[in-house]
Formats: C-alpha cells, structure tokens, sequence
C-alpha cells in the first residue's frame, strides 16, 4: 500500500498460451516499471501481446511465469481489495445489451461500492452520451464511452486503458485526452494500450514499446523523437547543377537524398531528404548555399515505431522513406 | 454490493423468465384441470399397451388421482422445463457471457469469481425454487375442483421438491462444465447428456435385462423414484441430487478460480 511502490511493476512476465505443439508465447520475460502518477504508454501493432499484459494486471490471466505487482499486489491475492482501486477499460468492451445505459453504469457503480451520480452524468456530458438509451441501441462509439465513464467513474487510483479510442470520433477523442491529463493532475496514474501513436505522444510521460511478446525499449516521449528521423525540405536559390549533391549524401546523418528544381522554375532548387540523429552537419553544409525556405518535420510515433522494428528486425531504417506526409 | 450479481442476473434475465414461468404454470393447470376430461380415457387407452411401455412413459397408473399426476404434471414435461431452464441458465452464468466477452468486464470489478458463481447458482436456485411455489399454488388451488383432492399437499410439496432439486442439480452439474472450462456449447452438450441419460436410466434402459440397476444412477429417479405424491419426501432422493449438486458447483468454482478467462 505505500506511495513509494510502483504503480505496476513487471519482472520477468511471461504468458503462454495453450499446450503441446500448439504453444504460443504470447508476452516473453516483461520487465517493466509505470512509476506512479505518470502517464504511461504501451504501444505495439495488434497481436503484439499488449491485452495479454493488461489482462494480466486485472488477473483475468495468470502468468506462465515471472511476477507482476499492481500498485504494490499480486492481482491474484489482490482481488477484489485491489481492483477497487483500479478502472479497466477493456480493448474489446462489451456490456450487457438488455439495459439502459444509466441502468448499466448504475449497476457497475454499485458493484464498486457507490458512485455520485452527479459524476456519472457529469462524464457521460462531456462525452456527450445519452443514459437513456438501450445498450444495444448504442453505435460503437457510444458503447465506448460507456467504457470510458465507468473506467473513470470512481477515479481509480490506476487506470488501465486498452485501446481507448478505438471507434471515438476526433472531438471525444480530444475530451478523452483531457480525461487523461485531469487524471494525472489528480496524481492518478494511466497505463494506456495504443497502436495508434498520436493519442498516446499527445498524453503519455514515458512509452514503452513491445513487439512479438518482447519489449523494445522504455522512454520518454520526448526522447524517442529526438532519436527519430526527421523529414527536411530545403528551398535553395542555386539551381540543382550548382548543388553538390554528394557532399550533402556524405554528411553523417542525412539519407534518402534528393535534389531536384524548384516546383516552381524560378531557377532555384529543392533539397529533400530525412535526418537521423543531430542536425548540425546538415545546417553547415547547407551554410554554403542561400537558403530559401527550410522545414523541418516533426516525426509521430508511428516513424519512431517503424524505426525501432526496423532497427531491431536487423532491418536498415533505409526502408522507412520520406514520404512526406 | 453483496447480492447485486444475484439481482442483476435475475433482473436481466427477465424477459426469458416470463417465457418459462408461463411454460411452467400453462403445464401445471393445463394437465391438472383436464384431469376429469382425459385421466380416464388415456388410463384406458393405457391400461391396453404393454406393460414395459407403460412403465416407460410412467403410466402405469393413470386413473388413479396420484398415479395422473405423477404422469403428468410431474412426468416428463415440468422434468424437462425445470432441466432445460436449468442448464440454459448455468450454461449462460459462465460461459455464455464469458464466450460473448460480458465476463471480462464483471470481473475487472471488485467482485470475486467466487462470488460470481455462487451468486449466480443462487439465482438459478431462487428462480426453479419461485418455480416451484408456482407449481405447489396451481396444484393445491385446483385439485378440489377438479376431484384430485386425494392427493395429499404433503404429496404434492415432496414432489415439488423433489422436481426442483433435479433442476438444481442438472444445473449444478452444467455449472461445473459452465465455469470449469469457459466452454458455452461443451457446457450445453454435457448438460444434454446428463438429463437425456437420466431420463432414459430411468425409464427405458432398466427394461434391458441385466442392468435394470441403471436406474440408481440417475436424477430422475432420485427425483421420483420413491413417487413423492404417495409416500412422501425421499431423504436418499434429496441427499442424492443435492449431494451431487453442491460437489458440482464447489469443483466448479475452484476450476473457475484457478483458469485463464478465455479472450
């Protein structure tokens, strides 16, 4: 129960599935650490082992071997005591269709000993969600922030998110972000599942990313993306014949080098290409020429994301390519 | 927060249970009121076919005030129903929601497997028991009226009893399918079994020579074997299905609460 205890430590988590031949590893020797009150991001293609993970905290599975420890319990001797404390937003949310949805969250509040309902009908505003309405009336999207509201209803000290946007249009994406960050105000952690990076680089502290049951690596938002390709595009006023190209290919860093005319055939040229690491060779070989106009592309998670594969695939990341988008 | 799955589980079932509570009382006053009408002619129809059919079909008796509703209201039909509710229900408390991905849900909240099967074979309980109640008021309000005043009320709350603990312990053995494995259509398949193989040991497989003793293995004629309307409440009968009844749903649970929730 003390503060100082993670909010979810993995060591060694491993879930196999089925026997015999058919045996399949799904989440292979997890170390993992969600620090309390942090936003947390776990990110991985669909299949990689994110849900087996999750599951696992809520004890719905149980390791086939190694530990895990929610806000300071196993989840199995936890039980109940501990999933109190905890909101579950499962990746496939199902509910009871026979009821409304007031009826449902209802039910769900008692079973959690008691929430205001000046809170239930606050969050299904913002969400913008009808209590009256039958479950089984309710697109897929209402039927998501049904799960939403009672992940965050009793505001558990730990939420665990799994997909949570899966089938929320842009703007309730929005207000569920903004869930998330009052969440973290509150001092209460998330731990939310994604394979969509940008909803998890808009909240997230720190971001872990697993692949095939194995994690590739733990950082901060902010580091991955320094350690990502950048898009450049620079407008120069020399013509294409006047660019040494092969000086700009030699500079450490720079790949996937194209210098063509400007699009515009006022003579100068257009100098793209993607950057790897700092920028500083590129900035003083570009010194040398007038400079236009220059961009530099921030890169989303999902270029980080391929990155890290390719790199950890024994891939060069010569297949990731500028497309510009 | 104790007992809300107990209500929610019986709240949500509710339209069903309309269904089946009419099935019950439509069998209940439609064979007992028709007692003057076909209790005669069909005991004398009867009285013509082989003795072994007779005894098959528990017809042995059907012009006498008991022997009529130990053939009819509780023969096969409300035997069945009860059964059928029974592993319907128990097939559903775990499986079926568990198969539809419901359970994922109930259970990422501070409720206990434990407590979610045993609140769940309660309900179940509560509903064939409420069943019964039915049963007993058709019977005691029509049996004067239509001359099967003979049969005793003691007789006919044994049999009732009876009747719901062979719908209590078909179900508790569904259950133990139900929440041992996760499985929805093994749980149906050997809830089936169970009641088809207690139906047939009690009627037609002692008429083979040899294992006429089958019959001591099944349900049914723990449920009626000793015909509750004549002599009364069966303490082996009762202990029996609900021996067999709570031994089910204990292994039940400590299956469920030892598994993987299936994805």
């Amino acid at each position: 129960m003390s503060g100082g205890e993670a909010a979810v430590l993995a060591e060694g988590l491993s879930k196999e599935y089925g026997g015999g031949r058919k045996r399949v590893r799904a989440l292979d020797t997890l170390d993992l650490t969600v620090r309390r009150g942090e936003v947390f991001g776990y990110l991985g293609p669909n299949g990689a082992g994110k849900s087996t993970t999750i599951r696992m905290l809520l004890d719905l599975l149980r390791p086939t071997s190694g530990t895990v420890r929610v806000l300071g319990e196993e989840p199995r001797s936890g039980g109940p005591g501990l999933r109190r404390r905890v909101g579950y937003l499962a990746g496939d949310f199902v509910i009871e269709p026979r009821q409304t949805v007031g009826e449902a969250l209802r039910f769900l509040a008692e079973l959690r000993g008691g929430v205001p309902p000046m809170r239930i009908e606050g969050l299904a505003e913002r969400l913008d969600l009808d209590l009256k309405r039958k479950v089984r009336q309710l697109s897929k999207g209402n039927r998501q922030k049904v799960g939403v509201v009672q992940a965050f209803m009793h505001r558990p000290e730990l939420l665990i998110l799994d997909e949570p946007t899966s089938g929320l249009d842009p703007l309730l994406q929005q207000e569920f972000l903004a869930l998330v960050r009052e969440a973290r105000e509150d001092g209460r952690t998330v731990f939310m599942s994604s394979h969509i990076m940008s909803e998890v680089q808009a909240v997230a502290d720190r971001v872990a990313v697993i692949r095939e049951g194995r994690l590739l690596t733990v950082d901060t938002v902010d580091s991955l993306r320094e350690h990502a390709v950048r898009h450049v595009a620079v407008r120069l006023d020399e013509g294409p014949e006047e660019v040494d190209a092969e000086a700009f290919a030699r500079t450490p860093g720079v790949r996937d080098l194209e210098v063509r005319p400007a699009a515009d055939a006022a003579g100068g040229s257009e100098l793209r290409c993607t950057l790897d690491g700092r920028a500083d060779g590129l900035v003083k070989a570009l010194a040398r020429y007038g400079v236009a106009a220059l961009e530099l592309e921030e890169p989303d998670l999902e270029e980080v994301f391929f990155t890290l594969y390719n790199h950890n695939g024994g891939r060069e990341t010569g297949g990731v390519t500028g497309h510009g988008a | 927060m104790a007992r809300s799955v107990l209500g929610k589980t019986i709240r949500d079932g509710r339209k069903a249970l309309v269904a089946w509570t009419y099935g019950v009382v439509v069998v209940s006053v439609l064979y007992t009121s028709s007692y003057k009408l076909i209790g005669k002619a069909k005991g004398n129809v009867m009285a013509g076919a082989p003795q072994s059919l007779q005894k098959a079909l528990g017809m042995q008796d059907y012009g006498s005030p008991a022997g009529y509703l130990g053939s009819t209201v509780f023969g096969i039909m409300l035997a069945m129903l009860f059964s059928a509710y029974a592993l319907v229900t128990a097939t559903r408390a775990v499986a079926g929601e568990e198969e539809s991905g419901l359970l994922d849900l109930l259970l990422a909240q501070p409720v206990s497997r434990r407590k979610l099967v045993l609140q769940r074979f309660a309900a179940m309980v509560a509903v064939l028991a409420g069943f019964g109640v039915l049963v007993v008021a058709a019977l005691l309000a029509l049996r004067g009226p239509v001359g099967l005043g003979a049969v005793a009320a003691s007789g006919i709350a044994a049999a009732t009893l009876q009747l719901v603990l062979l719908g209590v312990c078909t179900g508790g053995v569904t259950l133990l399918v139900s929440a041992g494995t996760g499985k929805r259509g093994l749980s149906l398949g050997i809830g089936v079994v169970v009641v088809v193989f207690g139906y047939l040991a009690n009627s037609f497989l002692p008429l083979i020579k040899g294992i006429g003793g089958i019959k001591h293995f099944s349900p049914f004629y723990w449920f009626d074997g000793n015909t509750p309307l004549v002599h009364g409440i069966s303490a082996s009968g009762c202990l029996l299905l609900a021996g067999v009844t709570v031994v089910a749903v204990v292994l039940g649970t400590v299956l469920f609460e030892r598994r993987d929730l299936n994805v």
